[in-house]
């Protein structure tokens, strides 16, 4: 494909209130030339709206978008030049596969030999040539998605919108399409926006994630800063699940950091090693979030910054680990534990009512807010 | 244990008597059916056969296929089934006009209003026609509420003689019709993704394109169940053309009505009530055959 240059899509100071409802507060938020940026968040938080906003659907009440530099928060969506599949796939159901394809290229009024290659040409790169002459309700799920694609990526647009794409398909299928996905939009190097509530599909196929709520964005990062740095408590239980405590920071040993917290439901507190570079003042109320599968499940303790005795309330098997729950030292509240499970399953199971120590390095304590 | 066996004890006796108890049970239905069916027969099938017998018979017992050779090639009969169903057509396609903007503001736009706008759509149904029809006299008389604005607004110089012709019929006609070619057409709307249309639009279509290229094909449903209803109804519509056409107006039914207490020939009036008929069922087969074929699913 000979695509246009790929351009940067900018979000300067942009928000949209619904009469009293704030779909989206004043949000500002750069995405670069060939990048794909997934908006993640559950529904009501403002993915959708300002995916909306970009296309042109919604007139945001205040700020500008900029593609390439060029503001377009005038322009109506179809002077935008964009590329957009929904969540439903939305292909004209009164027309074959060929002409849904070629429907921008013919709103284009390109040369009919030009619209026929064109068309040919891209259907071929979503693996669905000869498709030209059926019609949409004749393909499976995950044919009518690449049609869908197909038909929002044959006119160049500079960039391309994604509204829960692979939302409407079964697991297997969506695995497969994420690959797929993936691989198209960085053969055409196609700036792209994402919406999903799917944080698997959001930390597979992003260069970057903007977690939402309420209208806000709460962390944008790579998907291995937002899942091992949540910034915020929202952050780190959306994307993943998080053990988290609550409690005062103080110092430790050597002017380390330590906080003195308990689990919610607990009632004695545990000293949480923290890493230098989440430090507070003395004093100062934290929460701090552990990934389960960042803790280790030992019958002694080991060295680890830090460590609790626990005792084994229940356990699951999940193939790919087995999900401890213990309780805290005095018996009351739970904390999960990941385990990962063995190559040959000879992996020893704690039982039920064992006594277990549960560590993990001072580096997994991750300082959150709790307001967020 | 003890839920399954009392659960397995009725199951057991049902087993051997389930035939009777089926059959039973389908009298049972039957019976709930039979009034409506007699009465159907009786006031529906038995006079259609009679009404289709006597069109056949002219003067004493005597076989004939006249009246139809009158109404088919006589130029006077000819006319009227000209003027009937040049009115249908007239009043469906105004209706049509009317209804199509009505029918997509109701389904994209209207939000809260829309039962309210249903409301005053159906308002005119639910009033007697009699008296909406004299409630057009009043409006369209020689010294009516019309030409009364007409001339003070200066627009024109003396009444104009709007009752008794073909545009109150017309306008009395749309006014109780068009809310059949906006539901219809307002029903198949409401199935249409709003989706689609913003996907002809974020691909380069303006709203003109999105209309003619994604709405108008996808509605044409709504628009095809709408005119056939209209159509059918402004063929058979009587008091109306009576009340407000002044026999201005040729159609069928205030000809079957004239050969009913003028004329008296019933057998006429027979023939030409079979042709209606006929017409009505051409609408219908053309509802049932074309409509619903390309299925807006998936």
């Amino acid at each position: 494909m000979t695509g246009t240059q790929p351009q940067d899509l900018k979000l300067e100071d942009v928000s949209r209130s619904f009469g009293p409802v704030v779909a989206l507060e004043r949000t500002t938020l750069t995405i670069a030339a060939g990048e794909l940026i997934s908006l993640l968040g559950p529904s009501g938080c403002g993915k959708t709206t300002t995916l909306r906003i970009i296309a042109g659907f919604e007139t945001p009440d205040t700020g500008r978008v900029l593609v390439g530099g060029r503001d377009i928060t005038e322009l109506s969506p179809n002077h935008r030049r964009l590329g957009m599949v929904f969540q439903d796939y939305s292909l004209f159901p009164h027309m074959t596969i060929g002409q849904n394809v070629s429907f921008g290229l013919r709103m284009a009024k390109l040369p009919r030999a030009e619209i026929t290659e064109r068309t040919r040409r891209i259907l071929d790169l979503v693996r669905l040539p000869g498709f030209d002459d059926r019609f949409p309700h004749q393909l499976s799920g995950g044919q009518q998605q690449r049609v869908a694609l197909a038909r929002s990526l044959v006119t160049n647009p500079s960039i391309l919108l994604l509204d829960e794409p692979l939302g409407a398909l079964d697991k297997n299928l969506r695995e497969s399409m994420q690959f797929e996905l993936r691989r198209i939009q960085q053969s055409l190097a196609i700036t792209t926006v994402m919406v999903t509530h799917d944080q698997e599909e959001a930390l597979t196929l992003s260069d970057r994630i903007a977690v939402m709520d309420r209208g806000r964005i709460l962390q944008v990062g790579t998907p291995t800063e937002v899942y091992d740095r949540p910034r915020t408590r929202f952050v780190s239980e959306f994307l993943g699940t998080a053990n988290l405590f609550v409690g005062r920071m103080t110092e430790g040993a050597n002017a380390a950091p330590v906080a003195v917290a308990r689990r919610e439901g607990s009632e004695s507190d545990i000293q949480i090693a923290v890493p230098e570079r989440d430090r507070r003042n003395n004093g100062d109320t934290v929460m701090i979030a552990v990934r389960p599968e960042k803790m280790q499940l030992s019958n002694n303790r080991n060295g680890a910054d830090n460590a609790f005795e626990a005792e084994v309330v229940g356990h699951v098997f999940r193939g790919t680990h087995r999900a401890y729950q213990v309780s805290l030292p005095d018996g009351r509240g739970e904390v999960i534990v990941y385990q990962q499970a063995g190559s040959s399953g000879d992996e020893p199971v704690l039982a039920v009512g064992r006594r277990a120590w549960v560590s993990w390095s001072a580096n997994d304590s991750i300082v959150v807010d709790p307001e967020a | 244990m003890s839920t399954a066996s009392t659960a397995s004890a009725p199951a057991a006796t049902t087993a051997g008597t389930t035939n009777r108890s089926r059959l039973r049970a389908l009298s049972a239905q039957a019976w709930l059916v039979a009034p409506a069916l007699i009465f159907l027969f009786i006031f529906f099938v038995l006079p259609l056969v009679d009404n289709g017998q006597r069109s056949f018979v002219v003067g004493d017992n005597h076989w004939s296929l006249a009246n139809y050779n009158k109404l088919f090639f006589d130029r006077y009969y000819l006319g009227v089934l000209g003027q009937t169903i040049g009115l249908s057509v007239v009043v469906s396609a105004i209706c049509l006009v009317l209804g199509y903007p009505l029918a997509y503001y109701l389904v994209r736009y209207a939000g809260r209003w829309r039962s309210l706008i249903i409301f005053l759509l159906v308002a005119p149904l639910l009033t007697s026609i009699i008296m909406r029809t004299f409630g057009w006299r009043v409006i369209f008389a020689r010294r009516g509420m019309l030409n009364n604005f007409l001339i003070e607004t200066g627009l024109i110089d003396a009444p104009i003689h709007f009752l008794n012709g073909p545009i109150s019929v017309i306008v009395g006609l749309v006014h109780v019709l068009v809310p059949f070619m906006v539901l219809s057409i307002a029903s198949v709307l409401q199935g249409i993704n709003p989706r689609l249309e913003e996907s002809a639009q974020i691909l380069g279509a303006g709203r003109t394109r999105t209309f003619l290229l994604v709405t108008l094909p996808l509605s044409l449903d709504g628009i095809g169940t709408g005119t056939i209803l209209v159509f059918m109804l402004t063929c058979g519509s009587f008091v109306t053309l009576l009340l407000l056409g002044g026999g201005s107006i040729h159609t069928l039914p205030l000809l079957i009505y004239q050969q009913f207490n003028t004329t008296r020939d019933l057998s006429l009036a027979s023939a030409m009530s079979n042709v209606m008929l006929v017409i009505a069922l051409i609408c219908l087969y053309i509802q049932l055959r074309f409509i619903r074929r390309k299925g807006v699913k998936g």
